[in-house]
């Protein structure tokens, strides 16, 4: 199928979802019209867009600010002033001054319920767009509802600050001037301007205090200046000061001056933090306690107004809650919380105990702090101590905390109280070794003869309730709880004797009965030496046992069989097997466990990983359930955490700084002690509740840094899903599902005629949601290339997932559904690294470039940064893994091959030096060059079939290439669009036989057609005009494309759809 | 540039220590050179801005003095930077700002004078991370460049060679600096990565676009009050598909090295120290209290 040529109207593609750096984030107190109630809104940028989160987090109302697509300005700032019911906001040279009841919360227009209660599930996005035609070119414009295409206007420079009073508008720029704006001539009305301070600045600042206008202005070679301009008085200016020279290094990123004109405070390239006297501008102290430059600063005041100190954020990803101390003379670090992925917290916002974050993933997460009050999840007691005795143990059971000393005394405590001793008679308290917590009501000692007790807890009172004594063992190394079933308790008791057997008992709670079930040999056949229980579960349905050892081996029992009927080397290293536990989840009717060492886990049935992944802290507990997933606890720069898997995100931390010792961590909870005078010990417990952590997320985002390439996994399934992966720069790959609904007439029950306008446009579809899956973190550099390979009968025509990064790393993902729906990659298959097949040291960093998979002929072929091409054959092997054999190795020349592909039984690459070559692959599997032709002046970036002879080309040189392929590779080079971009073209993707997409590195996006002659060209509109979009993702770099959509993947992505009148 | 872990991977890194260059960047100089032929002999005054640490004054340096007699020179290269740098044998070096007019009348002193036959700038200013912002402050640092070249460029013939960054809004960019040179082009030197958005302006023959328009540098003035009635800052002005500047990559790639490639490192080869050290980063001080263990520390005060 040939198009006569491009010339379409209504080709424009349309954006669905896009996820960005987020540069501002505000805390908004919406105040509902009707019932009067105050709601905590979130006011977030993203791209060109303003979005409001309601206080359930969810998204209603999404506004495209400049929505001018020949420009495609994004918001860089914007200013709330909530006492006049303003907000203005600002991108590069534009800005809009817009009124907060009418344009953003109009009941009229929307007519929605702004504090719904439906789950974010259920809840479309509202896109506050009108669609109107225009009638000579039948090009569809949007506009938002408040017609602000119409009410944003320009100035002359970059905007970095703004303030606004009596219908004036006024704009501090890059050159610090300050343009003043009337707002109701819609003129600028003058330019106020200082001496000598006219050099560059990348964030200045105005406040207003009654009618003086105060500027800060730093520049980059002449100081930071402080002035005034009187709005009352025909905007005469005065200056104040300049700041010491010498008292910060390089550029000024934010400054704030206090409500009461008392301090100012700045941050800058230094990663220090100033405190100026406002007065006089002398420095009162300079603190450091960022690791990378400091961004942003606020003054946080308590509730009743009083000024409590700072919050910083920063490159290294952190905020840092300062006090003000030693009378308002130093600040002291209180808090500190890793809130974005891998690089910059860009800015925050304080309000009642909490603060709103955002950075270069696009998260926006809201953290709780304590100015206010102190943190009621953590709560401290006190244990007085006979001399020489110390603390040995601390459980929890239900709501009391049980703690053992070396001398064998319990104490207990009870609702946050302090801890008393129990009186537990003579009988064995002395000998006590080890406690440990059954369920809410039971806990069990051990003591040094053997004997396992047990004890009933009620409301802090401990009683005795049975013992008996273990004879079949010299003595008892641990005791690990494998099962609670209805009144049972199943525990599994180790022994330091590697001779003797591990034995697996249970305990009738109710009955106060013990039986021995089985006995298992610590030296198994196949094993070299005795194992040792780290952790295990049991299941008596299915008649298994689980044990984790010492030595980070798994091993499965039938209950009733001594020796293990399998052994899997679970930890690389040999580490323990920190968690082994059950979840409700199956996989082909087996059930999933979770298993985890210090450094990785995965969840698994007994044959098969269906999702394997490298943990970011040291993990000491672990948890899973089917709705959130893994949960992570350990210890990460001094903080005790509370990691989400599935957002990649802390829920909740425990400062660990200023204690001793950490004594316990178990599940759900964390305590630490500090020893002081007078044989006194303090401890500190901190719970972590999963239902109510202190940190959430309002909203998701993606990559710290850019998406290098993605794929997606399957098409739109019959659950309107979509699953796709974005591998970053930040070396980690990310899985995502993503909600698409078509519109249908249902949803125009909104009875506003704007939205009906809109619903009724030639948007066929809206996103719902995007939900992170996992953050797989594999690879130990930046991602090169991802995509999906579909495999010949050798490998029973399975789909998988290959994935490749720096230092020769390739790995083959295999992805699996559980029963219960959820997806999951495991990773079956690694690619030998030159040093593995050669047994030699590669001098070179040596990149996988690209590769292709010829599924007829069932060879995987790698290029290389280094010229070289590798041919594998892959085999499948036991439990899904896949093992790659080494057919063929050659060199291309001495320049690195950028992309390849595979066009009718030919092997094609596109390299460094702008040629493509072709090689022809023989019956035995071996290539053969054939042809090799320049085409691009520099590197082919990308390359891409089209049809079954052509291949077209994207080049550094801007251009895009039309070659033709006969069946011997020889190339006839065909047409060539010069000036297809500004810049590199970094991916094409064909969208049929005729037609394809492509994306360059200075955001654009467009699409090209051949046509029976092969010329190329671009698509045009009704207008002839050339149909290119300027796109919110900057470092443009993937593109993947599924029916009627389209990724693209670069600082951020956005999910399009593709124009009507390409049939794909 | 440091030690080590550059070294396994860029191959102009390694040849730029062997070869006694204080950045990888003088290849790219010299492959621009090799392409537009922008030092031929009759270049005489050259303005080098944004200099350190010094690689294209080297460049200047060795290109333009070695093996010509002293008599028939008459050469003189002024390298500005508000960095100080390190001296460069037949360089005169200011430590100014590019924007002042004491600079250009320093310049303008040196060469009694004369008018300037090349102005190039090798410089990038701190990035970011926010693309729109580092965009823009880039195209004002070029601008800066352009403002001091269009005081100093013989007219009709002098040139102009100044770095940028493929982004966004560069044809923005393009559109407004076409107005100032006969011809336009965008260089991408094979010592620049293609998987890098850097490229080169190079622009042939400076032309006033209004013939009684008086440059003229002005502290108190932005830049776009300088350009104010000769370029026109509206992001609309834009060069598109149609006007694009002509791409052209230089360099041979049969004689030199691909950037892109990953080499097998020497045998013999050996860890060299970098030509020159980075001087006084801002964030020095942050760094020796991350040695000394304080930045960690509870405790808030210096």
């Amino acid at each position: 199928m040939f198009l006569e040529d491009c010339k379409y109207g209504n080709s424009n593609i349309y954006e669905l979802f896009h996820s960005g750096v987020v540069l501002n984030c505000k805390i908004y107190n919406f105040k509902h019209p009707f019932s009067k109630k105050e709601y905590e809104h979130y006011w977030v940028t993203n791209g060109s867009s303003l979005e409001i989160y309601n206080s359930k987090k969810v998204l209603i109302r999404s506004l495209n600010i400049f929505a001018n697509r020949a420009t495609k300005i994004k918001i860089s700032g914007l200013k709330l002033l909530e006492d006049i019911n303003k907000v203005i906001i600002w991108g590069r040279n534009a800005f809009v001054v817009l009124d907060i009841e009418k344009d953003l919360y109009d009941f009229n227009i929307s007519n929605i319920n702004m504090e719904t209660t439906k789950s974010d599930e259920s809840v479309d996005i509202l896109q506050d767009y009108l669609e109107t035609i225009d009638v000579n070119s039948n090009d569809v414009f949007r506009h938002t509802i408040t017609d602000l295409e119409s009410r944003e206007n320009s100035i002359n420079n970059w905007i970095t600050d703004a303030e606004y009073k009596d219908n004036y508008a006024y704009l501090l720029t890059s050159s610090n001037e300050v343009v003043v704006w009337d707002t109701v001539l819609n003129k600028r009305e003058r330019l106020v301007e200082l001496k000598n301070i006219k050099s560059i600045s990348y964030k200045g600042t105005l406040s207003l205090n009654d009618s003086k206008l105060i500027v800060v202005s730093p520049t980059i070679t002449a100081g930071c200046h402080i002035w005034t301009i009187d709005i009352s008085c025909k905007l005469k200016t005065e200056y104040l000061y300049k700041l010491d020279d010498d008292s910060c290094n390089g550029i000024i990123f934010d400054s704030q001056i206090d409500r009461d004109y008392r301090h100012l405070v700045i941050c800058s390239d230094d990663r220090s933090i100033n405190l100026y006297d406002f007065k006089t501008g002398k420095l009162i102290n300079k603190i450091y306690g960022h690791q990378a430059r400091v961004w942003s600063v606020r003054f946080v005041y308590d509730n009743l107004k009083n000024a409590y100190g700072i919050i910083s954020c920063s490159e290294d990803c952190r905020f840092i809650l300062w006090k003000f101390a030693n009378g308002f003379k130093d600040l002291t670090k209180q808090e500190t919380h890793e809130v974005t992925q891998i690089k910059n917290c860009w800015s925050l916002d304080y309000k009642n105990d909490k603060v709103l974050t955002c950075g270069n993933d696009g998260r926006v997460k809201l953290t709780q702090v304590f100015v206010n009050r102190s943190d009621d999840s953590v709560f401290s007691c006190q244990l007085v101590l006979k001399k020489k005795e110390n603390l040995k143990d601390v459980i929890k059971c239900g709501k009391t905390f049980i703690a053992l000393s070396n001398t064998g005394s319990i104490f207990a405590s009870h609702n946050f109280g302090t801890f008393n001793i129990v009186q537990m008679g003579a009988l064995f308290t002395d000998s006590l070794t080890k406690l440990i917590s059954v369920n809410e009501n039971f806990f069990l000692a051990i003591d040094t003869c053997n004997k396992i007790i047990l004890f009933d807890v009620k409301n802090g009172s401990i009683q005795f309730k049975f013992s008996f004594v273990v004879e079949e063992i010299v003595k008892i190394l641990s005791l690990q709880i494998v099962l609670l079933s209805n009144q049972l308790v199943y525990f599994m008791i180790d022994t330091p004797n590697k001779n003797d057997c591990i034995l697996l008992y249970s305990l009738d709670l109710i009955e106060y009965k013990f039986s021995l079930s089985f006995s298992y040999p610590k030296l198994q056949k196949n094993m070299k030496q005795a194992f040792n229980i780290s952790s295990a579960v049991l299941s008596l349905s299915s008649k298994k046992l689980i044990v984790g050892t010492l030595s980070g081996k798994v091993l499965f029992f039938n209950i009733e069989e001594k020796e293990a009927y399998k052994v899997i080397s679970f930890d690389y290293n040999n580490e323990s097997i920190v968690r082994i536990k059950a979840t409700q989840d199956s996989y082909k009717g087996k059930p999933l466990f979770l298993v985890c060492s210090k450094t990785h886990y995965s969840i698994m049935t007994e044959d098969i990983f269906i999702m394997t992944n490298n943990s970011s802290l040291r993990i000491d507990e672990a948890d899973y359930n089917s709705q959130e997933g893994v949960i992570l606890y350990g210890i990460k720069d001094s903080h005790y955490v509370q990691q989400h898997e599935k957002n990649n995100n802390i829920m909740d931390q425990f400062d660990l700084k200023q204690y001793n010792q950490v004594i316990k961590n178990e599940l759900g909870w964390c305590g630490t002690i500090t020893k002081e005078d007078n044989n006194i010990v303090k401890i500190n417990i901190k719970i972590f509740d999963i239902d109510m952590p202190n940190n959430s997320i309002i909203c998701e985002g993606t990559h710290g840094r850019e998406i290098r390439s993605l794929s997606i996994l399957n098409k739109l399934d019959e659950q309107n899903c979509m699953h796709f992966i974005t591998g970053s720069e930040d070396t980690t790959i990310k899985h995502y599902k993503i909600l698409i609904k078509e519109n249908t007439d249902s949803l125009n029950k909104f009875s506003c005629k704007t939205i009906d306008a809109f619903r009724q446009g030639r948007l066929k579809y809206g996103v719902i949601a995007l939900k992170q899956q996992m953050t797989y973190r594999a690879h130990v550099s930046g991602i090169q290339t991802t995509d999906v390979i579909y495999c010949g009968s050798k490998l029973a025509n399975s789909k998988y997932l290959v994935t490749t990064s720096a230092k020769e790393e390739l790995f083959l993902w295999k992805s699996f559904i559980s029963d219960q729906g959820t997806h999951s990659l495991a990773i079956v298959g690694i690619l030998p690294t030159t040093k593995e097949l050669k047994g030699k040291d590669v001098t070179a960093e040596l990149r996988i470039t690209s590769f292709c998979y010829d599924s007829s002929n069932e060879l995987l072929f790698t290029c290389y940064s280094n010229s070289m091409i590798r041919s594998w054959k892959l085999e499948k092997k036991q439990n899904s893994k896949v093992e790659f054999t080494l057919n063929e190795e050659i060199f291309y020349k001495n320049c690195s091959i950028f992309d390849c592909v595979l066009v009718d039984g030919m092997f094609v690459i596109g390299s460094s030096d702008g040629k493509i070559t072709s090689y022809a692959i023989n019956k035995d599997s071996l290539l053969t060059l054939r042809d090799s032709i320049t085409i691009h002046q520099s590197g082919i970036m990308s390359m891409e079939t089209l049809g079954i002879d052509n291949i077209v080309t994207g080049g550094d040189d801007n251009s895009i290439v039309l070659t033709e392929i006969n069946k011997h590779g020889a190339f006839n080079f065909k047409s060539k669009i010069v000036n297809a971009a500004n810049s590199a073209i970094t991916d094409i993707k064909s969208l049929n036989n005729s037609q394809f997409a492509y994306i360059s590195t200075d955001q654009i996006f467009a699409i090209g057609c051949i046509n029976k002659f092969k010329d190329l060209s671009l698509q045009m509109s009704n207008s002839k005009a050339v149909q290119r979009e300027l796109i919110n993702v900057a470092d443009t770099q993937s593109i993947d494309i599924s029916g009627n959509f389209c990724m693209i993947g670069g600082l951020g992505m956005s999910l399009f759809e593709i124009p009507s009148n390409v049939a794909v | 540039m440091g030690k080590n872990s550059k070294d396994k991977r860029d191959v102009y890194y390694r040849k730029a220590k062997e070869e006694g260059y204080r950045a990888r960047s003088a290849y790219k100089l010299l492959q621009i050179d090799e392409q537009f032929d922008i030092l031929s002999s009759d270049v005489k005054k050259v303005v080098d801005l944004c200099a350190a640490p010094g690689s294209w004054s080297q460049v200047l340096s060795k290109r333009m003095f070695t093996g010509i007699p002293e008599e028939d020179r008459g050469k003189k290269i002024v390298a500005v930077d508000l960095q100080s740098m390190t001296p460069i044998d037949n360089i005169i070096c200011l430590k100014e700002d590019i924007t002042a007019p004491s600079t250009l009348a320093k310049i303008l002193a040196l060469f009694d004078n004369e008018k300037t036959d090349l102005v190039i700038s090798d410089g990038a200013p701190d990035v970011t991370g926010i693309h729109d912002l580092d965009e823009y402050i880039q195209h004002q640092l070029i601008l800066a460049a352009l403002q001091l070249g269009c005081c100093i460029l013989k007219e009709g013939s002098g040139k102009f060679v100044v770095k940028l960054f493929r982004g966004k809004d560069c044809d923005h960019l393009y559109a407004i600096c076409r107005n100032f040179f006969e011809k336009v082009y965008v260089a991408k030197p094979r010592s620049s990565r293609a998987t890098s958005s850097e490229a080169f302006l190079v622009g042939i023959g400076f032309k006033k676009p209004v013939s009684d328009w008086e440059p003229k540098l002005d502290l108190n003035k932005s830049v776009q009050e300088f350009f104010e009635g000769v370029a026109d800052f509206s992001l609309y002005n834009r060069t598109g598909t149609i006007n694009q500047p002509e791409f052209i990559a230089c360099g041979d790639l049969a004689a030199s090295f691909d950037s892109d490639a990953t080499y097998d490192i020497p045998e013999n080869f050996k860890e060299l120290d970098p030509v020159q050290s980075p001087k006084n980063p801002a964030y020095q001080k942050a760094l020796e209290l991350k040695r000394s263990g304080k930045l960690k520390a509870e405790g808030s005060k210096e």
